[in-house]
């Protein structure tokens, strides 16, 4: 006989299941935990670099890499004094709760209050998959080209801060900067846009007072 | 191996480095834990490194455990609903479903999906404003109110349709336990 069965149940609820738990343990130990999304050679791995040297020395930082192959952005985070771990994910497109989980228990990290997490390159998959932080940050270069946000409205409508990245070369591409930002506003208004340069230090300071607010938040909650 | 033992074998983490493991039409590598796919091999020799097709995975176990738990049978549909923001593209989904159900004692089962479109909705004329897809308001063309986006996040699976054991079925499972 055919039954039809009501399930009303969320796709990957196996991982968002984890993610609450792997959010409950940074929330025992007021770790502010950033997931980092976009396209493969937008500057989160320089961003990450200027990031862990301007922040308040007194702040533990570990950094989680996401990449299909190589050790290389984690060596770049661990050259800078700051414990890194690499996960390789063989061709997959994007680091699932679970990943994240196994990155943190082989990653050995002393309890930090910050943890970045780099995901794969890549502006469509990572979106789908919470891995229990406490907010997206997608990262969009100024070369990319300025019709990115409504191209890719999934990230850009979750992501609760974006940072436009590589502003030191507005001046040399095609980039209407307004038009993205009221794209961006369009798909997330309550989202936090920043303008910075990793390479020349320009808007950095905004960066790391918004993480430092964060962490703040965090730890009063 | 059979579908349902390869599901159940590859929900035991194996430790150390991966193993390939064959489900339903397509290769899998299976790393570490259950349904780590680090590529897909089937449809023809292309590799789909796509997440389409974990999602695929998951869907059909929420459905395995969903029939088990109402006693057993061949799943025949589900539906499942998908919103524009959630990321996951409806044909590729499917087309990674079809490559999860084959040659499984499910082949044939459909993948229903439900589009759901995000609104933008303005709380000054507290209505969603009509747009076409794709395409973004920065603010509301009636009042020139800042828009709300609500919805098109949606990825669940709502419901499916089974045909229950039946009784001559359950005597075999039975004697073969």
């Amino acid at each position: 006989m055919k039954q039809v069965v009501t399930v009303k149940r969320r796709a990957l609820a196996a991982n968002e299941e984890r993610a609450e738990r792997l959010r409950s343990r940074f929330a025992a130990s007021n770790t502010l935990v950033v997931n980092l999304i976009s396209s493969p050679g937008s500057g989160k791995t320089s961003l990450l670099e200027a990031t862990v040297q301007a922040l308040d020395s007194k702040l533990r930082c570990a950094v989680i890499e996401g990449d299909v192959a190589t050790e290389n952005d984690a060596n770049r985070i661990r050259a800078l004094g700051v414990p890194a771990h690499q996960i390789l994910t063989s061709g997959a497109c994007h680091l699932d709760a679970r990943l994240v989980e196994n990155g943190l228990a082989e990653g050995g990290f002393p309890e930090v209050d910050i943890l970045f997490i780099e995901n794969v390159g890549n502006l469509i998959c990572p979106t789908s998959y919470d891995l229990g932080e406490d907010f997206k940050v997608v990262v969009l270069s100024v070369t990319e080209g300025d019709d990115k946000p409504v191209k890719y409205p999934a990230i850009f409508s979750r992501a609760e801060v974006a940072v436009i990245s590589k502003s030191d070369l507005l001046a040399y591409v095609p980039f209407d900067l307004e038009a993205v930002k009221e794209q961006i506003t369009s798909l997330n208004p309550s989202g936090e846009i920043l303008v910075l340069s990793s390479l020349k230090g320009d808007g950095v300071d905004d960066w790391i007072g918004l993480l430092h607010a964060r962490l703040e938040d965090k730890r009063r909650a | 191996m059979p579908r349902d033992e390869a599901l159940r074998a590859s929900a035991t983490p194996t430790g150390g480095s991966g193993r390939r493991m064959e489900i339903g039409g397509g290769k899998f590598e299976i790393r570490n834990s259950k349904f780590e796919i680090a590529g897909v091999v089937g449809l023809g020799g292309y590799t789909y490194p796509v997440h389409e097709m974990g999602i695929a995975i998951e869907v059909y176990r929420t459905c395995r455990e969903t029939i088990e738990e109402h006693g057993g049978g061949r799943l025949q549909g589900v539906r499942l609903a998908v919103g524009e923001l959630s990321a996951v593209e409806p044909d590729l989904l499917v087309s990674a479903w079809e490559a999860v159900v084959f040659d499984s004692p499910d082949a044939g089962a459909e993948l229903e999906v439900r589009w759901c479109p995000a609104l933008q909705f303005c709380s000054s004329c507290d209505q969603a404003k009509e747009r076409s897809e794709g395409s973004w308001m920065r603010v509301c063309p009636d009042c020139g109110f800042p828009l709300q986006v609500s919805g098109g996040d949606e990825l669940d699976v709502l419901d499916l349709t089974f045909e229950e054991d039946g009784p001559a079925d359950a005597e075999a499972f039975e004697s073969e336990r």
